[in-house]
């Protein structure tokens, strides 16, 4: 379909680029002794480089290509992906959540629910964590496989298994040091590549206003500027649904969810030197947060107005996940071109190396060494740490090739997981502010919520509401996936919650001298004296920061709204 | 049992971390796209008319190569203006959720990017 013009000079770009990447994981294995160092980076990172981890370890290139694909077919409302729909749980994260999580000393998310609650609790979400995230490394594996096929015309096997030596190499060596330096530079790579797309695009459909004035004229018409229009409850004509569900289910409980439980996200948090590089590591995150989207939805509405048919019916048009390979393509000369493909592809194997490099984490603390093989000395974990990575790696390439022949299956699995993710939030929040809360409460109001998102998901299927405008429709072919994901979203959160005060009221809580330093109000006298702790200077604190971040959301919305 | 989880570990001879060794991302970073940018500027200078009207006439290997320089030797003057400060050895960084004690208060002065600490031991 789209090969690219790519020469030698190109070629020369990408070798040195990857040259780099191995030299990395080289270069930082000398900093790994112990289990500790290999997992969590001996927790020492300054907050600038954990808080750019932190968000390149969410913009893996399955993430820049889809929010790219959702502007072209939903417009400027895909925005909400971006604001309300991660800024205020980052900050969230930062300010409330951190001092428990990293002030409790806890190596992984599961972890805190192990002392907070009980071993079915921590099981429940380590086993499904540690699932969800050797699998979607092998989703990204393939995705990536998927594009250097097109691209370069390399056959799907090589890049699989040519792409996992990489991610081996980097991590197995440097252990998360080794992901953490790779998604920093990454980071810069990915916006170096992508921001020559948006000058050239912008340049030449003559300029935001010109590539608003040709958007009218596609499928998307003149709405699709408008964030907020078109939400109203009742009768919502808006892509993602009515403000109830864009709100609650994708602001507050998707969200939240997600970037204050997935450990994916928090370990990078915990990798950080103290409780202030910590806090301030979500934080520093949501700055480029905030204007990512520049980099994906207008290359994404480029590429609408610019592609012939773009998601047409002819089984050989492009699809609207093409339309940043399109773009290149179209646009870049060769030198540009190789950094923006150095860009893609280092962002695929950042998504997998997030993954990776997260359960590596979770299945030698969580489950190896608190259920398998207790008390050894760390030289052990640290082997084991190795061990399950090399095998997390393995798994991700059988994932890969199971992909490859049934594609299906891998939607299946992700919305199964999806279930898993829904009542987190809820669960967590409880968990910290309730300190009567109960062990036997923690596990059911999960299970509950998890039940709760999946029952929702298929009821939501036979109520009209969920249909563009309101009509059921047999074939399922109007429905409005996003919002059901949303409304799903919001049923996971209230059955978690009234499954969690329930079982509250049956069930014998934990003394107060077990959660020390884990809940709201019981201080643990053992932690070190914020007072003593180094602090920033004024306008790197956290709430200076984060009250920042809000800031700059909210203004942005009233313009683009 | 949930209070001890992990604690196995800290028992006897306790492993050093060897975090403190970690090399500095900023000297890679800033390499690299300083390499990047003056390759980019070279072949900025030899574009053809072809590759110049693909990209709507904008010399942009010319342009990204200066961006990328200019981001480079930032990141290079950051590193030479700023280094790490070696703080004394660690207190021993044993695995597990043992370790406390206030960290090495070790800094650098406020600096670009939100955050310039050096690296200190943090025992």
């Amino acid at each position: 379909m789209l090969r690219l013009d790519v020469n030698f000079f190109d070629y020369i770009i990408l070798a040195i680029y990857f040259a780099l990447v191995v030299g990395i994981g080289v270069m930082a294995r000398r900093a790994v002794a112990t289990s500790e160092d290999f997992l969590l980076s001996g927790r020492s990172l300054p907050a600038w480089v954990t808080g750019l981890a932190f968000i390149s370890a969410n913009l893996g290139a399955i993430e820049i290509l889809g929010m790219a694909a959702n502007g072209a077919q939903y417009g400027m409302s895909t925005l909400h992906f971006y604001w309300i729909g991660a800024v205020p749980a980052m900050v969230f994260l930062g300010i409330v959540m951190m001092p428990f999580y990293y002030g409790s000393k806890v190596r992984s998310v599961p972890e805190f629910l192990l002392r907070r609650f009980n071993p079915a609790t921590h099981l429940f979400n380590a086993v499904s964590f540690a699932l969800a995230a050797v699998l979607t490394a092998g989703v990204n594996l393939y995705a990536l496989a998927l594009v250097i096929n097109a691209l370069i015309g390399w056959p799907i096997w090589v890049s699989i298994v040519v792409s996992a030596a990489f991610v081996l190499v980097y991590i197995l060596l440097g252990g998360l040091s080794g992901a953490i330096y790779n998604e920093v530079l990454q980071f810069f790579v990915i916006v170096a590549g992508l921001v020559p797309l948006v000058i050239i695009g912008l340049h030449d459909v003559g300029g935001y206003s010109g590539l608003k004035e040709k958007v009218t004229h596609t499928a998307l018409g003149a709405h699709s500027f408008s964030t907020w229009g078109g939400t109203n409850v009742g009768h919502w004509t808006n892509p993602l649904g009515d403000w109830i569900g864009i709100v609650m289910g994708l602001g507050f409980v998707l969200s939240f969810g997600y970037w204050t439980t997935n450990f994916a996200e928090v370990q990078r948090a915990l990798s950080a030197k103290d409780l202030s590089a910590a806090q301030r590591t979500p934080l520093i995150g949501a700055f480029p947060k905030i204007f990512i989207p520049a980099l994906t939805i207008i290359p994404g509405l480029i590429a609408l107005v610019l592609v012939p048919n773009l998601n047409g019916k002819g089984a050989h048009d492009p699809t609207y996940n093409d339309a940043i390979p399109l773009l290149m393509n179209k646009f870049l000369p060769n030198g540009t071109l190789g950094i923006a493909l150095a860009g893609l592809l280092a962002a695929f194997m950042a998504g997998m190396a997030a993954n990776v490099s997260s359960f590596n984490t979770v299945f030698t603390y969580d489950i190896w060494q608190t259920y398998v093989v207790k008390g050894r000395r760390d030289r052990y974990y640290l082997t084991v740490g190795r061990v399950v990575t090399v095998v997390g790696i393995l798994i991700g390439i059988f994932t890969a090739f199971i992909a490859s022949g049934y594609s299906n299956i891998m939607n299946y699995i992700q919305l199964l997981f999806s279930y898993f993710n829904a009542p987190l939030f809820a669960t967590f929040i409880i968990a910290m502010f309730w300190k009567r809360s109960t062990p036997w409460a923690g596990v059911s109001g999960l299970a509950a919520g998890t039940l709760g998102a999946a029952v929702m998901h298929f009821g939501g299927y036979h109520i009209a509401y969920f249909y563009k405008g309101g009509v059921f429709d047999p074939t399922h072919g109007t429905i409005n996936a996003q919002m059901l994901n949303f409304y799903g979203a919001i049923t996971a959160f209230v059955a978690d919650v009234v499954v969690t005060v329930l079982v509250t009221m049956v069930t014998k809580p934990k003394p107060e001298s077990e959660l020390r330093g884990l809940v709201w109000g019981i201080k643990d006298p053992d932690a070190p004296d914020p007072a003593l702790a180094v602090k920033p200077t004024w306008w790197a604190s956290p709430k200076v920061l984060g009250g920042t971040a809000l800031g700059i959301v909210l203004v942005l919305s009233v313009i683009f709204a | 049992m949930s209070e001890t989880t992990g604690n196995n570990s800290a028992e006897e001879e306790i492993p050093q971390s060897a975090a403190a060794r970690l090399f500095d991302i900023r000297v890679l970073i800033g390499s690299l796209f300083t390499l990047y940018g003056v390759m980019l500027i070279v072949a900025g200078f030899f574009t053809s008319k072809s590759q110049l009207k693909k990209a709507s006439n904008i010399n942009i290997n010319l342009w990204l190569g200066i961006g990328m320089l200019v981001l480079g030797l930032l990141f290079l003057l950051w590193w030479k203006l700023n280094p790490i400060k070696i703080a004394k050895p660690g207190q021993g960084d044993s695995g597990g959720p043992s370790r406390g004690g206030p960290s090495g208060p070790s800094r650098g002065g406020p600096s670009s990017g939100g955050a310039s600490e050096g690296r200190p031991s943090d025992g």
